[in-house]
């Protein structure tokens, strides 16, 4: 088990939920990375059907390659992006049923619902963006080596699929952190 | 005197104090499958009194404390703090009402990737409080005795010392009401005795009143009144400051404790 080695100082809601994520680095990498490697291959996909209109042509290990987006990709891609945000989810799950004593006793001590909610959501917040922004800029790397260029729309596609990934992430997030009402707060108080 | 100021009672204007009565309990059940944890329990509790809540294992004193505190509702019956209908608060009310009661847990349940400073702000992390939050809880890890322990991790600390900093963390809020369950029941009696002599003091430097759940008799005599529980119900309802003896106190907490 990764410990907590160094103290880092929350400044509010937003700060616990960043020292939430780093506690466990291990669980937030493994987050992140499942997310981004949905996002990497939806990236290339955008990349390829708006800057190249669908087919780029480029060379691998010295040979001449076209790659051409069919529907099915993107099928495959959304499979690989929604697996990844399900794996931000659990990991949200699994932190948030460790931490239950703690949640029930920020709420014992007048933690609004909506502050618990706001910092969980805020927790996968900050894992969808660390996997939506690696994933989009290896994605963003990746069509640059391939086709040899970076037309501008490239960006704009890069841009779109890591701020997609961070709202998708968001969503899903929602679940867990509705599941926070359910926190049996007593129990987990009592030590009778 | 505190030096804060007190967070507002839902339902009643600041500066209402002093409350004619500080927690009004009538006909207060609760039941969790076939355990009776309540059972028709009704209290009154003066402002500012010391309580010592005792019994045995399962009796209900945590479920009590819970109630009062708003973390559970009861099946029936009402609880009245200070004038408000605690359990009728719903939302931001509630949340309201909870930031003016303190707890205190026996085993700390102190935010371990926090340091000292920060599980004592942890209360007051999602508001605007309109002073200074680290200065604040320096102030209150002062008054428990932490000074200069502000940086330290709970995993770097004593079993007294996570106690300390649990007590200033349950002052925050400058609360009407300090909740205590077993709060020195994961310690040595001498630790035991600092922390019961802080918490009487504190108790009276900020005017609270403090609920103790305590299987220890020798704490139970400290205190202004001794309740103790039998399965959900009140068995025993005995004023210690009106003269009675301590050495009866102590038999009878350690009839159930």
């Amino acid at each position: 088990m990764l410990a907590v080695r160094r103290a880092r100082q929350p400044s509010g809601i937003t700060g616990l939920a960043v020292v939430n994520v780093l506690r466990t680095p291990g669980r937030t990498i493994v987050g992140a990375v499942s997310l981004g490697v949905g996002v990497t291959a939806l990236t290339l996909l955008v990349a390829v059907t708006l800057a190249f209109r669908g087919a780029v042509v480029g060379t691998l290990l010295g040979n001449v390659v076209t790659v051409q987006v069919r529907g099915v990709d993107y099928v495959a891609v959304a499979a690989t992006v929604i697996l990844g945000v399900l794996a931000v989810a659990d990991a949200l799950l699994i932190s948030i049923t460790e931490r239950a004593p703690e949640l029930a006793t920020l709420r014992a001590f007048g933690w609004p619902e909506a502050a618990l909610r706001r910092m969980v959501i805020t927790e996968g917040a900050l894992t969808g963006l660390t996997g939506s922004v690696a994933g989009a800029a290896l994605g963003l790397a990746g069509a640059a080596i391939f086709a040899r260029q970076l037309p501008p729309p490239l960006f704009a596609a890069a841009a779109t699929t890591a701020v997609a990934g961070v709202l998708v992430t968001c969503l899903a997030a929602l679940l867990p952190a509705h599941l926070l009402r359910r926190l049996p707060a007593a129990q987990l108080l009592a030590q009778e | 005197m505190a030096l804060f100021p007190r967070p507002a009672r839902p339902g009643r204007p600041p500066g209402s104090d002093p409350d004619p009565a500080a927690i009004e309990l009538r006909g207060v059940s609760k039941h969790y499958e076939a355990v009776t944890a309540a059972d028709d329990v009704s209290l009154t509790i003066a402002p500012g009194a010391l309580i010592a809540l005792s019994g045995a294992s399962g009796s209900g004193k945590s479920t009590l404390l819970h109630l009062i505190g708003a973390i559970e509702r009861p099946d029936s019956g009402t609880i009245v703090s200070g004038g408000t209908e605690v359990t009728a608060l719903r939302g931001a009310a509630l949340a309201a009402y909870r930031r003016t009661v303190g707890f205190v847990f026996q085993r700390y349940n102190l935010l371990p990737a926090l340091t000292a400073l920060d599980n004592v702000i942890a209360p007051v992390l999602p508001y605007r409080t309109g002073w200074d939050k680290p200065g604040r809880g320096r102030q209150l890890l002062e008054e428990v005795g932490l000074g200069g322990r502000e940086r330290s991790l709970p995993s770097r600390m004593s079993g007294g010392e996570q106690q300390r900093v649990a007590i200033a963390r349950a002052l925050i809020n400058t609360p009407h009401l300090l909740l205590a369950d077993e709060p020195t029941g994961n310690l040595d009696s001498h630790t035991a005795t600092g922390i019961l002599d802080l918490l009487t003091r504190l108790r009276r430097e900020n005017e609270m009143t403090v609920i103790i759940v305590t299987h220890d008799p020798q704490i139970a005599s400290r205190c202004d009144r001794l309740i103790r529980l039998g399965d959900g119900a009140v068995i025993d309802d005995i004023e210690i400051s009106g003269g009675y003896p301590v050495d009866e106190t102590i038999r009878r907490v350690g009839q159930l404790g």
